[in-house]
């Protein structure tokens, strides 16, 4: 782990990767440590935004480094399902790229466990990420001006959903529409880091599976 | 109950109050007044708690009609003021009776123009704050013309002073300090030499996001991409088309090394320097030693 500075009032606490990166914020989470007012996760570092009024670098330093990190338990949340349409206009570049056909490809992405590294692009995105889903691929060479709300789309290892529209640069694979963000809500988004995702082929499975804490994707196929 | 109606809403108002916090994790930002000093002063000045929503106009042209009786002030630009046809000064206590036009020119310096009344500017609560992001268009919609503009009713104490002694001379170069990292490391020694002895012009694309600068490049010590990671308020991100000083609707990440973080103070000067004005920056004498 280590730490450098952001300006004043932020530390940024860097680790070796993404599993690290949730155990880091997850620990942090828990820990509450006074004076913290922010925590933004990323791929391989957490931002950790404090008051000045309330605790000092030095302080923070020696909270943060005397976290221990697999210690830290969360309750398991209830997979977050999306129903998902696979008609995307990159979806047969991404097959190619995968070597796969498009059944091959649903039957790949849909029986993944997806889960939330961070979120960051906008209110309401996850970059959603999976063990079984490495292969990494490519940003369009031009970014789409538009991509509409509820686009399913993968760049790099990640797999995200655009809560709204707005302008693009991921491989469109397909469309949900299910709400991502809802400000009535609490908390407002609904891919909270750590929280796992479950894609479904709205195609042949039209009805909802259940939604219970500890299910995994592409159960009872 | 309705305070103003707007007339003309300039090129930009927002309402801000301090902005959010708590939400980085959902990919929302801070938000909140530009230069928060002004907006602070504003509500200080008003009576009005220090959290109270304001009024922040960009470069003047608003005007709005009185729909009851209001104590305003306007503060942060040198804006000519008027109400109906008198002048009035900035930073100044102006008593509004209903029906009358308050109405700003354009700003001799500086860009943006706070205006508190008093029992604050008011308007719903989104994730705490009733600031506008224009970045991922949180909080309330910029002002459009017809718009009614909600007053409240809570205040503070009642004002004890009518009118704040106005800033040091404005110039047309602002001396920015910043703080070294968290990616200084990604530069050559030559880049960081060229940061603090190079005048920095800002370029036209500046907004509440950032303020863009013009100026020689800053060439890399380490090639390749940086991962996403959480930026500061303040950041000094450098991408190939030249430094972006992270403002307050700055996005929550970013992939280009920060090699600085400006300082607080300076973030309230930041938000009056204009398109075409210069900067220049310069290590915080006690910066945090990395």
């Amino acid at each position: 782990m280590k730490i450098l500075t952001a300006g004043r009032t932020a530390r940024l606490v860097e680790v070796r990767d993404l599993h690290e990166m949730l155990e880091l914020y997850l620990a942090l989470e828990n820990a509450a440590i006074p004076g913290v007012v922010d925590l933004v996760p990323a791929a391989r570092t957490v931002l950790v935004i404090f008051d000045a009024n309330l605790t000092t670098a030095a302080d923070l330093d020696d909270r943060i480094g005397g976290l221990s990190l697999a210690a830290t338990s969360h309750e398991p949340m209830a997979p977050f399902l999306v129903p998902t349409v696979y008609d995307g206009a990159d979806l047969h570049l991404v097959c190619d790229l995968m070597g796969m056909t498009r059944s091959e490809f649903i039957e790949c992405h849909t029986g993944s466990q997806w889960y939330v590294a961070f979120g960051g692009f906008t209110p309401g995105f996850g970059y959603l990420v999976s063990d079984t889903h490495t292969v990494p691929v490519p940003r369009l060479t031009t970014p789409r001006a538009k991509v509409p709300a509820g686009s399913v789309a993968m760049a790099g290892e990640f797999t995200g959903i655009y809560p709204r529209s707005s302008p693009g640069g991921w491989q469109i694979i397909g469309r949900t529409t299910k709400a991502l963000f809802n400000l009535d809500a609490d908390p407002p988004s609904q891919l909270v880091p750590g929280r796992s995702v479950c894609f479904i082929d709205a195609e042949t499975t039209p009805e909802t599976p259940s939604e219970a804490p500890g299910a995994t994707c592409g159960g009872g196929r | 109950m309705n305070a103003l109606q707007v007339l003309e809403p300039g090129a930009l108002t927002t309402i801000q109050d301090r902005g959010r916090t708590g939400s980085g994790a959902l990919g929302v930002g801070s938000a909140g007044a530009l230069d928060a000093a002004s907006a602070s002063a504003a509500n200080r000045l008003v009576g009005n708690r220090p959290e109270a929503a304001v009024l922040e106009v960009t470069m003047g042209g608003f005007t709005a009609v009185a729909k009851r009786r209001l104590l305003l002030t306007v503060t942060g630009a040198d804006v000519p003021v008027k109400l109906d046809r008198i002048t009035h000064p900035t930073g100044c206590l102006i008593d509004v009776r209903e029906g009358q036009k308050l109405s700003l020119g354009l700003p001799r310096h500086g860009v943006r123009s706070y205006i508190a009344v008093r029992g604050r500017v008011d308007a719903p609560l989104v994730l705490g704050s009733r600031s506008t992001d224009t970045l991922s268009n949180l909080g309330p919609a910029p002002l459009k013309p017809d718009d009614e503009i909600a007053g409240g009713t809570d205040t503070a104490a009642f004002p004890v002073a009518d009118a704040l002694v106005p800033r040091a001379t404005p110039s047309s170069t602002h001396i920015v300090r910043f703080t070294p990292g968290p990616r200084d490391n990604w530069f050559t020694v030559d880049a960081m030499a060229r940061l603090v002895t190079h005048t920095w012009t800002i370029k036209p694309a500046s907004n509440r996001v950032g303020i863009r600068l013009d100026g020689p490049r800053l060439d890399r010590a380490i090639d390749g991409e940086l991962t996403s990671e959480g930026v500061a308020l303040g950041s000094i991100q450098v991408p190939l088309s030249g430094p972006i000083v992270f403002h307050r609707d700055h996005p929550v990440t970013g992939g280009y090394p920060v090699i600085g973080v400006v300082e607080a103070d300076d973030l309230n000067a930041l938000a009056q320097a204009r398109v075409g004005e210069f900067i220049r920056f310069m290590p915080a004498h006690d910066a945090p030693r990395r």
